[in-house]
Order: structure tokens, then sequence, then C-alpha cells
């Protein structure tokens, strides 16, 4: 795919009080062009800002939460952690590190922490919500990227892609995992996206309100995307920079996990 | 009749009376109630003509009638398991809304901060492990 027009989300834009009511819905897929250059990303201004929450889950996380969360408090003032029944201190180095922090009491799965933070977002009256992973592979400078078609008006729903831009830092492994995540979800859903499995995500408050994540564990990436074609609210993809760690590789989903989390994404909409 | 037959259909008398008084009780679900009822009914008509099950399954192009049985004991235990098995689906998402309500009530109201020691000591007064 070529590269798309570059257009710095400009003050103006944004500081127009209309961009909120220009949310025209569309039902077809529409292909980003909404990649602004990273030099610009911090051009958003203040009221957006504190309208904006980062949700991220995190399940025994206590070695990188810290700094994901100091990554992105300067830009972001509400960056909410849902401490997903961890058995390390992520609960508490999260809260030192200043985020807004939620706690189950037992784990319930990403899933399940996601719609907790969403709906703490939601009773706060964040504007927009980003999911954010905890393990740091995902760059705080992709954030303006994922919102600007919200702010512009142009989507409800923004999706993370690794492979829009240059998935040469794509593992192979992880590579074909994907790709057929992307097989399996133009599928069941008929959303044809080309990467699926992104945690990054940006929702408008409608948007938000309007998810009901029902499976708690991993399925939950298949489910979203579900419940985003059936809204029938318009969404978008945007190219957003993902760092493979060790850390993040480990953490991150096994190929033979995927038969579990197929089976429960069937299951969940057999019961729907 | 055999020592066999007397005893199985003194058991079948008894499941089917309980079926009967859960469907004109409304005690559960009635298909759930009408499924079991049928189901005794079948099984108390195979211990009085066992030949029932013989010929059934020659019509299904099963040679044994035990065969037959043994088919349908493997499929409804099946059904059993995904029957427990949803229902255990659903118990389990309503632990996820109870933890979730939890912690969005505390929220406001956040337990102090404590750290948990690598030997699992000192845990945060929050869990309750």
């Amino acid at each position: 795919m070529g590269r798309l027009v570059l257009l710095p989300l400009g003050l103006a834009d944004i500081a127009d009080a209309s961009i909120y009511g220009m949310s025209k819905r569309e039902t077809s897929m529409t292909r980003t062009d909404d990649h602004i250059d990273s030099s610009h990303a911090y051009d958003l201004p203040e009221s957006v800002r504190r309208g904006v929450y980062i949700v991220i889950a995190a399940f025994n996380e206590e070695s990188t939460i810290g700094d994901v969360v100091r990554g992105l408090k300067p830009d972001f003032p509400h960056v909410v952690v849902v401490d997903d029944g961890s058995l390390d201190n992520t609960w508490v180095k999260a809260r030192q590190a200043g985020a807004e922090t939620l706690q189950h009491v037992i784990n319930r799965g990403q899933g399940a922490a996601l719609q907790t933070g969403i709906e703490y977002s939601l009773r706060q009256g964040a504007k927009q919500i980003v999911t954010f992973d905890a393990d740091g592979q995902h760059s705080v400078r992709s954030i303006p990227n994922l919102l600007a078609p919200i702010l512009r008006g142009r989507a409800e729903i923004v999706l993370g892609s690794r492979f829009l831009d240059d998935s040469g830092s794509v593992p192979f492994g992880r590579r074909l995992l994907l790709a057929a995540a992307v097989l399996f979800t133009w599928l069941t859903s008929g959303a044809r996206l080309s990467d699926t499995h992104n945690g990054m995500r940006a929702f408008s408050r409608e948007a938000a309100a309007m998810l009901d994540i029902q499976l708690d564990r991993m399925a939950h990436a298949s489910e979203i995307i579900d419940q985003v074609v059936r809204s029938g609210l318009a969404y978008t993809e945007v190219p957003v920079q993902i760092n493979y760690t060790e850390y993040s590789r480990a953490k991150g989903q096994r190929a033979a996990g995927s038969f579990r989390v197929l089976f429960d994404y069937f299951i969940g909409r057999l019961l729907r | 009749m055999t020592m066999f037959q007397q005893i199985g259909l003194a058991l079948m008398a008894i499941m089917m009376a309980m079926s009967i008084y859960a469907i004109v009780r409304r005690r559960g679900r009635l298909r759930v109630s009408i499924f079991w009822l049928l189901l005794w009914g079948t099984a108390a008509a195979v211990l009085i003509r066992p030949e029932l099950a013989v010929e059934t399954a020659r019509a299904m192009g099963i040679g044994r009638g035990a065969d037959l049985i043994f088919y349908c004991n493997v499929l409804l235990t099946l059904i059993g398991f995904f029957t427990i098995y949803l229902r255990q689906r659903r118990i389990e998402h309503h632990i996820t809304l109870l933890v979730r309500e939890l912690a969005l009530a505390r929220s406001s109201n956040p337990p102090p901060l404590k750290s948990i020691e690598p030997d699992g000591s000192g845990e945060s007064d929050s869990r309750n492990r």
C-alpha cells in the first residue's frame, strides 16, 4: 500500500468544537488516509488530551508498567491501569507512576480488564478512549495518529495496525499467526483489516459505550471487531509502531493458544 | 420378567414419576422435564421389550442393540458435558461482572499501597487469597 497523504493534525482542526459532531456514520470500511507525521504528534491541545483516557490491562507487569505509565503521563493526564489480579506489584508500581488504578481481585483476563477500564473511563467522562499494552511494545507517539480520524470526525473506532506502514520488524512466526487471524476475521466478520490482533485501538465515547466485551480472555480481539462491524459505526486502521522486545514476545500469545482462543470465540458467538 | 427388568422398571417408574411431578408442578424448565420423561420412557420400553433396541439398531444400520444404546449413551454424555460447560461459562461471566463492580466501587477509595514481597507476604489489603 502506498504511503498516504500526511496531514498534520492542526490545532485549528481540533479546536473547532464542531469536530465532535461530525461523526458521519459509514458502514463500510474507510481506508486510512489519516496517518499524520509523528513530528506533529504532540500538537494535540491540552483540552483534547484531557478528554483522552488511556486504558491499560496489566497482569504481572511490574517490570514494565511503571515506565509505560511514566511514558504516557506527560502527554495524557488520564492513564487508567486495570491490574487484573496480578501476583506481583503491578498495582503498586502503576499507582506510584501516577496512573488511575483499578484492581480485579482475581484474574479475569485481558478482555475483562479492558472492559473494566473502559467502563471506568466512561464514568469519568472520557471523550476518547485508547487501549494500550502494558508490556512496553506500544509507543506513545502512535496515539495522536490513532486519535486523528476520531478527532476529525471520520471514524468512531480506530484500530492500530503494524502492517500498514512497515512490517519489517514483526517476527516471521508472529506475522504468519497474524495473517491467519486476518483471514479468520475476514471470514467471520467480513472486516478486511490488515491487523486484527493489535492491542492499540481508539474509540470515541459513543463507540466505547456501545462496546460490551463478553469474552474475558484473548478472544476479545475478534469480539471487538465483530461488535465494531455490527454497530455500523465508521472504523478505520492507522499504522502504529510495535517494539518487539524479548519481554513482550515472551508475554505474547503462542500459536498453540490460538486453538483456545478460537474455541472461546465460536462458543461466544454461539451463545450470543 | 427377569430380576434385572424388575429392578430397572421400578427405577424407571420412580424417575418418570419425578419428571411428571416436575411438569405438573412446573418445577424447572418444561422442555428439560419432557426430555427426561421421554428418556426414562424409552429406557422402560427397552427394558420391557429388549428386541426394540435390536430392531431400531438394525433399522438404523447398526448391528446390535447394545451398540445403539452405547452410542446413545456417549452422545448424551457429551451433551451433558457441554451443558455443564455452558453453565460454567455463565458463572464465570457473572464472576467477572462482580469483580468489575468491585474494582469500580473501590476506584474512588483504593486500599493503601503495600508491596508484595517475593515470598508472597505483605499482600495488599485488598486481596483475599
